[in-house]
């Protein structure tokens, strides 16, 4: 009888010369194909991938972009790059709306009506740029391009450099940037500290990770980069991570352990931890080494014991029970864990908005750097490290340029900063308002939302729509967001899914990728790359740039860049969008360099007795050697841009190369440039003005950002709002119990600069006496998903309804929320604003 | 094979399909840009007043007045609020305005129509800025194919004719008369002025019979064999039968 044992000693008795011996199909791989293919579930096509790179956050991950009859189907991580190793996160996927947003602009607009009150009439290119030009030419031709102001938001690499390349031919210097927005204060401290800022969290390596304020699992300057070699970290090595911050976030509730603290009181704490390690003796070993490259007092004489005592004497007031009072975390849990950071080596100690977007958060920074150098976690495998990025040769552009004239309007309202070194420009409008820097006649916008990103949202529109105070504007952008609205002119851009560009964003393995955006699609309707629009900008005023298109500017960049072309330059960059030297060794101690003698030793150079920093003066554009060893390094203006090493112990090294500031290549734990400033030499503790006079039922507003938004361009992506489009405001049970509020309770919260309404979620994730709001939600604009206006286009069936199924778009924080800044880095406060919590009245 | 027919009976044919083809051009310039004063002009001289007037088509007081260049002013605005916003606004897309679609700008509706343009040897020319669904291309495919079959006709080339009807067909019923209806009602509703209105109704209202009308036409003595019950599909399996 036959049976499956039947069958299988069939199989067992063929002989193999029997068989054709010849494989039908092949294998060419080693396993399934992950990422880089994809095909159409209703065709089994094959899309087409175009290797390009993201643009909705900062972090400009490479990506795959896919397309499929015409339209761009998905958007997919890039496998081949080392920053992502393919991760991408879904704000990148989420990406394909801002190619199909249906409320997307397609022609250049003009107002026609007053201004913001929604007149428009489509117009050419032509007319548009015609106008725009004019206008420019009117005021270069007068002597006061300064009166030309461009205020950019999220521009970075090849697009930065054409649309400088543009400004500085025209010759203003007006330029605001969004820096104080973003991490200002970091940036500042670093400058102070370690020089060139930006710190890259070497996660590959680190066996231990402390966090101050930052929710690296969410949102970050480099997010997925970094935070996913952090969850492998954790669950390879099942290293430790210890979270401070005011509420758990997903990365204090992924962490080993959430450490709740008061609002803007991170420093405290650090500063109790540097304490502990100090006189616990945690330093030695690598701390101590390291102390050889750090100045922790005035001069240049000191010796490593000297370095320690005056570490121990700055230190000894700020112990953890003084830490304890002021935070609220109990000083044992500050020494276990400075005893832990100390002695888990290497550990890293990562630090953002939630620790310094508050009052004197840039000493927050700098007590940061402190305890990660006592530690001996500095630029090492597994400590906080310089960044390193890929360095992309480019087309200059004309030699001559004019002398930039600028208006005194991006460093903030007098006083407002003493070292804003990356701007103060939250409070642009604020100081156009004011008049004492001078008014622009024109403020031109770009990738940036003036009205809904910045704090004191009204008196944001109210300056804008006044013609008095800013004559004329024009707003470049793919959508219609609240700002748009207020302009007189909106140029088209393309959304990153139609345009060229190369990228160099920080990489977190230490070595450096190259990369490239190229369009998925043709850009749609008459929409275009703003780098293109510079360039023709710059045809029509007289000064060609030299360079006719995006395209060709990354062509020739690719061409110019040794590393890229040795690879096959434009072509393969086309085919493949990342590149990175296979052999390369992660970069780690640069400072540590040495210095051979013919470096330094050259005519120009001069020794600075004062620092012992080597610089060229004849860089630095000073007269002559005699005059620069008579005025110095210190201060000598911009001699930060001709520093050549730094001398300790007799050897030059290269030290932590300065920017920005004239410091020395030290590690500048003690500054006296800051110090000059009538600030604390070394990071110390001053407490935030408004938090002292609080009343007892005041609370303090904090916000921050999710894994599925981005701060002001992502919801229009309908991907996105759909996950994400409300935002309830947290608050403890004890607060909420206080004033009487339940969950889901409609509540008022009030501060000096307005009021807004939203819901209540009463939840113990946040510490009592603080509310949170996120960002990304209340859109009164930005088309139908963002701010749930039904457009008339709106279909009135059962899908449309099923389309837009969410009824609360939420509530925008920024009404209430001051443009109040660090009165040291210049960075908005946004952590800082003091409130009033009322449940509304019939709970309406 | 095919019946014979008269030369004057093409003609006719010919000569219809030439009108349809001007309609359809005519709908396509007023929804593909805003109205030049010369347009307006022209609207107004008598011939084309009588035409419109006779289709019960009425292009408002503002015509009336002659002011062409207020009048053109005014439209452009009124233009860009209807159909570009920004902002609130009807998107003059299938894509978008398809009941039951995808909603987004190039979605898969756009990539079927322009899927179809290529099956029936059309291609965007590479200067046109507007997405391959935007009404006016779809009206400007319809303008080319009813072109085509007028020159089929007077070629006395049947099976040309009779596929490029079936073409017309398919893509009304597949495409545009699935969403045009709707876009126009919107457009009377948020139209200030009578001109955009007034062509609503005058698409709307043509496309209304068309389809109909294009049955008539295959079923003329003309219009080759018409054997197996029905020759109007859904799909382009038919297009082929008639090639065979």
């Amino acid at each position: 009888m036959l049976n499956r044992r039947n069958f299988l000693q069939v199989g067992a008795a063929v002989p193999l010369a029997a068989l054709a011996g010849e494989a039908l199909v092949r294998q060419v791989s080693a396993g399934p194909v992950i990422g880089g293919k994809d095909f159409s579930p209703y065709t089994g096509k094959e899309r087409q991938a175009i290797p390009s790179a993201c643009w909705q956050c900062v972090t400009r991950c490479p990506n795959i972009s896919y397309v499929e009859g015409g339209r761009l189907v998905k958007i997919e991580g890039q496998p081949n790059s080392i920053r992502t190793n393919g991760v991408m996160c879904s704000k990148g996927q989420g990406g394909v709306n801002q190619f199909s947003d249906p409320d997307r602009i397609l022609h250049p607009m003009r107002r026609v009506g007053k201004r913001g009150e929604g007149k428009w009439k489509r117009v050419s290119w032509d007319e548009a740029l015609g106008e725009i030009a004019g206008r420019m030419k009117k005021l270069r031709d007068a002597g006061t391009p300064e009166k030309f102001c461009f205020h950019y938001g999220r521009m970075k690499a090849s697009q930065s450099k054409l649309t400088k390349m543009f400004l500085s031919n025209y010759g203003t210097g007006t330029i605001g940037n969004h820096t104080s927005i973003c991490e200002g204060a970091k940036w500042t401290a670093q400058e102070m500290t370690w020089g060139g800022h930006y710190d890259n969290w070497d996660f590959d390596h680190t066996n231990y990770v402390l966090n101050f304020g930052s929710n690296v699992f969410e949102a970050h300057t480099n997010h997925i980069p970094v935070s996913h070699r952090l969850i492998a970290r954790m669950a390879e090595k099942n290293i430790r991570m210890v979270t401070f911050d005011v509420r758990l976030s997903n990365t204090a509730a992924k962490s080993s352990e959430w450490v709740p603290i008061k609002p803007g009181t991170d420093r405290t704490v650090v500063l109790a931890m540097c304490n502990v390690v100090m006189n616990e003796g945690l330093y030695k070993g690598e701390g101590e080494e390291f102390l050889k490259f750090v100045k922790v007092t005035a001069g240049l004489s000191a010796t490593i014991d000297e370095k320690v005592a005056a570490l121990k004497a700055h230190l000894a007031p700020f112990t953890p029970e003084w830490a304890e009072k002021i935070s609220g975390v109990p000083a044992d849990k500050i020494r276990t864990i400075a005893r832990e950071v100390a002695t888990s080596k290497p550990a890293c100690i990562i630090s953002y908005r939630g620790a310094v977007a508050h009052h004197h958060g840039a000493d927050t920074e700098r007590a940061v750097q402190m305890l990660a150098s006592i530690t001996g976690n500095v630029d090492n495998p597994g400590g906080r490290c310089k960044a390193v990025g890929a360095k992309w040769k480019y087309p200059k552009g004309p030699k001559k340029k004019p002398k930039a004239r600028k208006l005194k309007i991006v460093d903030g309202l007098k006083g407002a900063a003493k070292m804003p070194t990356h701007h103060v420009s939250h409070q642009v409008l604020k100081v156009i308002k004011d008049g004492g820097g001078g008014r622009p006649d024109i403020y031109m916008w770009y990738c940036y939302t003036p009205v809904y990103a910045n704090g004191e949202v009204q008196e944001n529109i109210d300056i804008l729509k006044d013609e008095t105070l800013i004559p004329f504007s024009v707003c470049i952008n793919p959508f219609y967001d609240e700002s748009a609205a207020l302009a007189d002119i909106i140029l088209p851009d393309t959304p990153y899914t139609e345009r060229w560009g190369w990228e160099d964003m920080v990489s977190p393995a230490q070595i450096p990728e190259y990369y490239i955006r190229q369009p998925a699609v043709k850009p749609l309707g008459e929409c275009r790359d703003f780098a293109d629009v510079c360039i023709e900008l710059a045809d029509r005023l007289g000064f060609p740039l030299g360079i006719k298109s995006h395209e060709e500017f990354v062509k020739k960049s690719c061409e110019k860049t040794p590393a890229v072309k040795a690879a096959g330059g434009f072509e393969y960059m086309k085919a493949n969008g990342v590149y990175h030297d296979p052999k390369a060794k992660p970069r780690y101690y640069s400072y540590k360099k040495v210095l051979k003698p013919e470096a330094y030793q050259q005519p120009g150079i001069v020794q600075d007795p004062a620092t012992g920093v080597y610089w060229n003066w004849e860089k630095a554009h000073v007269k002559s050697e005699a005059e620069a060893l008579k005025k110095g390094y210190t201060h000598t203006k911009k001699a930060y841009k001709a520093y050549v090493g730094q001398e300790i112990d007799g050897v030059v090294y290269s030290g932590f190369k300065p920017d920005k500031l004239n410091k020395s290549g030290y590690m500048e734990l003690y500054s006296e440039i800051v110090e000059a400033h009538d600030l604390p030499a070394m990071p110390s503790w001053t407490p935030a003005p408004e938090h002292a006079a609080m009343k007892p039922d005041d609370m303090i507003l904090t916000t921050y950002k999710i894994a599925t938004q981005i701060h002001s361009r992502s919801a229009n992506c309908k991907y996105l709002t759909e996950i994400s489009h409300d935002n309830p405001a947290w608050i403890n049970p004890a607060s909420a119990a206080e004033k009487g509020i339940a969950e889901g309770d409609t509540i008022k919260i009030k501060s000096e600069f307005g009021e807004i309404k939203t819901t209540a979620r009463v939840t113990p994730a946040i510490v009592p006496g603080t509310i949170a709001v996120s960002h990304h939600c209340g859109h009164w604009e930005y088309g139908r998903y963002a701010s749930g206006k039904k457009a008339p286009d709106g279909r009135p069936d059962a899908t449309e309804a099923g389309s837009i199924w969410w009824k609360n778009n939420g509530a925008h924080p920024n009404w209430i929320i001051g443009t109040k800044a660090d009165p040291i880095s210049g960075q908005m406060r946004w952590m800082d604003t003091v409130v009033s919590v009322k449940k509304a009245a019939a709970n309406a | 094979m095919h019946n014979v027919i008269s030369g004057s009976e093409h003609d006719e044919l010919a000569r219809s399909a030439i009108e349809r083809s001007r309609l359809y051009d005519l709908l396509a310039t007023v929804f593909r840009h805003e109205p030049s004063p010369e347009f307006l002009s022209h609207l107004k001289a008598p011939e084309m007043a009588d035409a419109l007037s006779n289709a019960g088509i009425d292009l408002g007081e503002e015509l009336e007045a002659e002011k062409f260049a207020d009048l053109a002013e005014a439209l452009a605005i009124e233009y860009t609020r209807l159909f570009f916003g920004p902002g609130k606004h009807i998107s003059p897309h299938e894509s978008v305005q398809l009941k039951r679609g995808s909603g987004i700008l190039w979605g898969a509706e756009t990539s079927a129509v322009h899927s179809i343009y290529h099956a029936a040897g059309f291609e965007l020319g590479e200067s046109e800025t507007n997405i391959p669904d935007h009404l006016s291309v779809e009206l400007n495919f319809l303008s080319l194919l009813a072109s085509q079959e007028s020159q089929a006709w007077a070629d006395q080339d049947l099976d040309c004719a009779a596929e490029s009807l079936h073409l017309q067909h398919d893509f009304i019923s597949q495409h545009l008369g699935k969403w045009a209806a709707a876009f126009c009602a919107k457009v009377t509703e948020e139209a200030e002025f009578a001109f955009y209105p007034a062509f609503a109704d005058l698409l709307r209202g043509y496309l209304s019979g068309e389809k109909a009308d294009i049955v008539d036409r295959l079923s003329s003595p003309g219009a080759g064999e018409q054997s197996e019950g029905s020759v109007l599909s859904d799909g382009y399996t038919e297009i082929a039968n008639v090639h065979r």
